[in-house]
């Protein structure tokens, strides 16, 4: 289905287009939310909260970006929602003095997801949340900054530790004197 | 039941953009209630809306016939007569009469003086 078409449907509250839409990215959207809430009943009603949300605000949705992005960021909003009620999110406000001396893109040699997200999901909640705004969703650290409270520097900072926290868990702490590189200071 | 769709699972990854795509690929299959709860909590909503909606129609029908049942009347209670403060004719005279309370159209309630002059129906 033409995803302008699944928007109007969905917004004439058509059950049929609300089912698939649901169909189509709640899996998606589960293995986001896990990615931020371990504990898959909590995950799930955070789903339901982030699905009803894009039904009725749908109206919102001003069409500048992709329909998908617009509900991953709603999806990402419900989850620091979430953890930030239930007290889950603890960002360390310590800023490195290396702060634009961050790692070369290659950061390890050849491992594969299974034991990358072992090690993605075993880091500490600041660390994690960050990377996972930065790294996959792609948020720009000045937008994590106002998502968390934060200021720009400590959420670099924290994407530092997290990418050094997995390269010396994945047993890859040689590669990082060998592949320094300045980075992530494009984007403020 | 977990599925996963990722088919590349097991290949290896080298850069941050390459685990990014992977991860974003990701898919997990939510339980089957979670479709039945989202479609109660719309339910739900639109039995609050209607409810809302109820509410404030009973409130504007009261509202309506309470208005409606004052428009007939036009009742002036507890006001004072105070003839002759001037009298003209033998049997007419000019009279200040003082309104408190007086229920007029449109449920409103009017107070004040007016001077009138009051003629015998039969003289």
């Amino acid at each position: 289905m033409e995803e302008s078409l699944l928007i109007r449907l969905c917004l004439k509250q058509d059950y049929t287009a609300q089912e698939f839409l649901y169909k189509k990215y709640a899996p998606r959207f589960l293995a986001l939310i896990l990615r931020y809430i371990p504990r898959r009943d909590d995950a799930e009603d955070v789903l339901v909260e982030s699905i009803f949300k894009i039904f009725t605000k749908m109206d919102t949705f001003k069409k500048e970006g992709s329909f998908e992005g617009w509900m991953k960021r709603l999806v990402v909003n419900d989850c620091l929602m979430f953890l930030r009620k239930n007290k889950m999110i603890t960002v360390g406000i310590d800023t490195l003095n290396e702060v634009k001396a961050d790692l070369d893109d290659h950061f390890f040699m050849e491992k594969d997801l299974d034991a990358i997200k072992i090690v993605i999901d075993s880091l500490p909640n600041g660390y994690k949340i960050i990377f996972n705004l930065y790294v996959v969703e792609g948020f720009k650290h000045k937008e994590i900054a106002q998502l968390l409270g934060i200021s720009v520097n400590t959420s670099k900072s924290q994407l530092i530790h997290a990418k050094r926290s997995i390269r010396k868990q994945l047993g890859l702490t040689q590669l990082e004197a060998d592949n320094s590189k300045t980075e992530d200071n494009d984007d403020e | 039941m977990m599925t996963n769709n990722f088919n590349d699972m097991n290949n290896k990854m080298s850069t941050w953009d390459q685990v990014s795509e992977a991860l974003n690929k990701l898919e997990q299959e939510p339980s089957r209630n979670v479709w039945v709860r989202i479609h109660q909590k719309k339910m739900r909503r639109r039995l609050i809306r209607l409810s809302y909606s109820s509410i404030a129609a009973t409130f504007l029908l009261i509202v309506g016939v309470f208005l409606f049942n004052q428009k007939e009347s036009i009742a002036f209670s507890g006001y004072s007569y105070e003839p002759g403060i001037e009298q003209t004719e033998a049997d007419s005279f000019l009279a200040s009469i003082t309104f408190s309370n007086a229920h007029l159209q449109h449920g409103k309630v009017g107070e004040g003086n007016v001077s009138k002059m009051l003629i015998p129906k039969n003289p």
